[in-house]
């Protein structure tokens, strides 16, 4: 059982809402993702749009609902968000992230630490996105943070675990939940990023851009399942040299 | 009357309006979900608690903002 603040979670994997081409769909992926945690977005109105209508739905469904303050480029900016998602959905969880830069999404680290630390101060359940930082991942710890969510690669990239050397640091390290989130773009990654030692993924493109979100998000339930529980079981040693696992000379009289 | 500024566009409302009124007259027009969503006065968030005790000033500046999906 995964426990963030007073929360727990029976899933490991955690779930955007983002970028399915319909809520029928999204809704119908989260819920064979078996995910208990999603991730939605603070937007200005636009009457000319409308909205979503995703909010009641997944009330009904009973899944944690995380904003996020995605497109804030400073502290100011995300602790207004912050400020906001509260009023909309009366959470005090916050999936913080700040990135600047429209290209590669990069998480500013000097704007995250410090709204987390005021964040925290304010009473919130900071859950950072953060670049793959050792060092910040402990900073953000000792502010108070909820859990890090650290970067597997760029979001909506689907390149995987291209910081993993530095994910193992994180999670040997970190006294709060680590979560994989941004870059997962298959279920073998997840199961992967499980087999580290990461206590969850957050996973939204890889689901919502398949042929067929509803079968791939019950692919990655069963995918952070096994990599879980091998890494419950313990994975062997890596050697570089070859050790038999049969007797090589048993039945040549030699 | 007085002109506020609803998400960058002038409205017209009686002096001394509530926010609540104003904003329940703005939701009937245009079909919003008070429930759902946010409102920023000048570019501090109002929390709901105090709709009903503030009162819009000439060219208040108001944002709704909602939840929409995303990662």
């Amino acid at each position: 059982m995964l426990t963030i603040a007073d929360h727990q979670f029976q899933s490991r994997l955690f779930t955007g809402t983002g970028k399915f081409a319909q809520s029928d769909l999204m809704l119908a992926a989260i819920a064979a993702s078996e995910s208990q945690l999603v991730t939605l977005a603070v937007k200005r109105l636009d009457l000319n749009t409308g909205s979503d209508n995703i909010l009641q739905p997944l009330r009904d469904s009973g899944v944690k609902l995380l904003p996020n303050t995605a497109g804030a480029r400073n502290v100011k900016e995300a602790i207004f968000a912050a400020h906001l998602a509260k009023e909309m959905l009366g959470t005090n969880w916050v999936k913080l992230e700040i990135h600047p830069d429209p290209k590669y999404l990069m998480p500013d680290p000097i704007e995250t630490l410090e709204a987390a630390r005021i964040l925290c101060e304010q009473g919130y359940v900071v859950l950072p996105y953060v670049h793959a930082d050792p060092v910040l991942c402990r900073r953000l710890e000792e502010v108070g943070c909820a859990a890090v969510m650290p970067l597997g690669s760029p979001i909506g990239s689907n390149q995987g675990l291209a910081t993993e050397t530095f994910l193992k640091i994180i999670i040997e390290q970190a006294n709060v939940p680590v979560i994989v989130d941004a870059g997962i773009g298959a279920p073998s990654q997840a199961t992967h990023a499980m087999e580290l030692g990461a206590d969850a993924v957050l996973v939204n493109t890889a689901i919502a851009s398949s042929a067929d979100p509803v079968a791939m998000g019950h692919c990655f339930a069963q995918a952070v399942n096994t990599g879980r529980q091998a890494y419950l079981a313990g994975l062997g040693a890596v050697s570089h040299q070859a050790h038999n696992t049969s007797p090589l000379t048993g039945f040549l009289n030699e | 009357m007085i002109t506020i500024f609803i998400n960058d566009a002038m409205k017209q409302v009686e002096q001394g309006a509530s926010l609540t009124k104003v904003l329940e007259q703005y939701s009937l027009e245009n079909d919003i979900q008070l429930a759902a969503i946010a409102v920023a006065i000048n570019n501090c968030v109002a929390p709901r608690a105090t709709w009903h005790t503030t009162q819009c000033q000439a060219n208040d500046k108001l944002e709704l903002f909602s939840v929409v999906a995303g990662g």
